[in-house]
């Protein structure tokens, strides 16, 4: 069988080498017989200090949130203590059809105290949040000042609101709505 | 009744001029779909078979989701357009079996507890049958999947083998099929040697049965050596220059 050479293209299934020569990293497997074998369509990747032997993929990697990762998200239901949001963006990641729900509980959304979810965010709000663990559904987080609402909707007219000296404007009917907003709120009066 | 065809002609050679050992023209294709994560285009000859795979993603309806490993649902379908009389769109006894044989087949390669409490969506669709589409449709379902970067131990290769007016013949069409002895579709993993899919419509005896796996295998490692340089004509080549 052929020796693996570094940056060797495989496919699935591909020999790699046995399991005595290297540990098997990401997109590499042992089979029964011993033998370390490739997961995916990608290019090996051989460490000789480690002793590793890894896959790097070509295409694109399924995108699922991992804790830490910054994901954006519509809110899809709100209660007094939970909201519900559906994250279809990973930040820094190759858009791929994602589509996941996060839950954000009220103890998570501020390092302030927050009567109520109402007074943080409402339907149909884009929200940027971090991703707390690696289990559907995922806890979301937005106590950072960069994280929070990043577009609002007025809930009279519904017009997107304008970001004035903190507060949240509507250009239309002027109301002025509470929030807890991003350092990075996409519009400005 | 229609007059039973010459199925092996008088030079050995089959009804449509092929050795008995020997396969259809294969053509084969990956990431031919924008919307799905993964895909491929697979013709054995006359048949056709387009698949697609979606995921992981999420699970809905939400209950049907697994704690510890992806859910992994696999629709087989014939397109009404695909069989010379119109076919109904609506799933029939035998779309739901295949689906199932395929479902099971991939499901003994993908690594799917890497990926818990999600679903991978596989989607077969037979755009013309002429024989074998079980077998087309696994080998384009597997593509797919390699394509959509999902981790698998190997790649699957369907390929049938029939026996036709007493002898073996490798890759069968609808019409040995429909006059011949037996029909018996394998989907083969030719790196790690295991055979994932076998089904056997008709009578075999056990030596002929022994024969026509090895038939199968010989054949299925031809089409699995023409899914690797597939995938590596689409992804790989451009890394080696």
């Amino acid at each position: 069988m052929e020796k693996p050479r570094q940056g060797m293209p495989v496919t699935p299934g591909d020999y790699l080498g046995v399991e005595e020569e290297y540990f098997p990293g990401y997109g590499a497997y042992i089979d029964d017989e011993g033998n370390i074998r490739s997961q995916l369509v990608g290019r090996v990747l051989i460490d000789i200090v480690k002793r590793t032997i890894e896959v790097r993929q070509v295409r694109g990697k399924p995108i699922i949130p991992k804790p830490g990762d910054v994901v954006l998200g519509i809110v899809e239901t709100v209660s007094n203590d939970l909201a519900f949001i559906r994250i279809y963006n990973i930040e820094n990641k190759p858009s791929r059809s994602t589509d996941f729900t996060g839950v954000l509980h009220i103890s998570q959304v501020s390092s302030e105290y927050v009567e109520t979810m109402y007074d943080v965010l409402r339907l149909g709000d884009v929200v940027r949040a971090k991703v707390l663990n690696s289990l559907q559904p995922f806890q979301l987080n937005t106590k950072h000042p960069s994280f929070g609402v990043v577009v609002a909707f007025c809930s009279k007219c519904g017009e997107t609101l304008k970001l004035k000296d903190d507060r949240l404007i509507c250009p239309v009917c002027g109301n002025v709505e509470k929030r807890k907003i991003s350092s990075k709120y996409f519009f400005r009066w | 009744m229609i007059e039973k065809p010459v199925l092996i002609r008088d030079d050995g050679l089959r009804h449509d001029g092929r050795r008995p050992d020997e396969l259809r023209p294969i053509k084969m294709q990956v990431g031919i779909l924008k919307n799905a994560d993964g895909s491929a285009y697979v013709e054995y000859g006359k048949t056709k078979v387009v698949a697609a795979v979606y995921g992981p993603r999420e699970v809905h309806p939400r209950h049907l989701a697994l704690p510890d490993r992806a859910l992994i649902r696999c629709r087989y379908h014939m397109a009404p357009f695909s069989t010379s009389d119109r076919k109904s769109p609506a799933p029939s006894r035998r779309e739901i079996e295949l689906s199932k044989v395929i479902r099971e087949a991939l499901e003994a390669v993908i690594f799917s507890e890497l990926f818990p409490r999600t679903s991978i969506d596989i989607f077969i669709e037979v755009l013309q049958a002429d024989g074998g589409t079980r077998t087309t449709g696994l080998t384009a379902a597997s593509l797919a999947l390699a394509d959509a970067g999902i981790p698998m131990r190997d790649l699957i290769a369907g390929v049938a083998v029939g026996k036709v007016d007493g002898v073996l013949v490798l890759d069968i069409d609808e019409l040995e099929d429909e006059y011949g002895e037996a029909d018996m579709p394998i989907g083969y993993a030719a790196s790690i040697d295991e055979i994932m899919l076998l089904q056997l419509n008709g009578v075999l005896t056990l030596e002929e049965f022994r024969r026509a796996i090895e038939l199968a295998k010989e054949g299925a490692r031809k089409i699995y050596d023409q899914m690797k340089k597939t995938l590596h004509d689409k992804y790989l080549k451009i890394i080696e220059k």
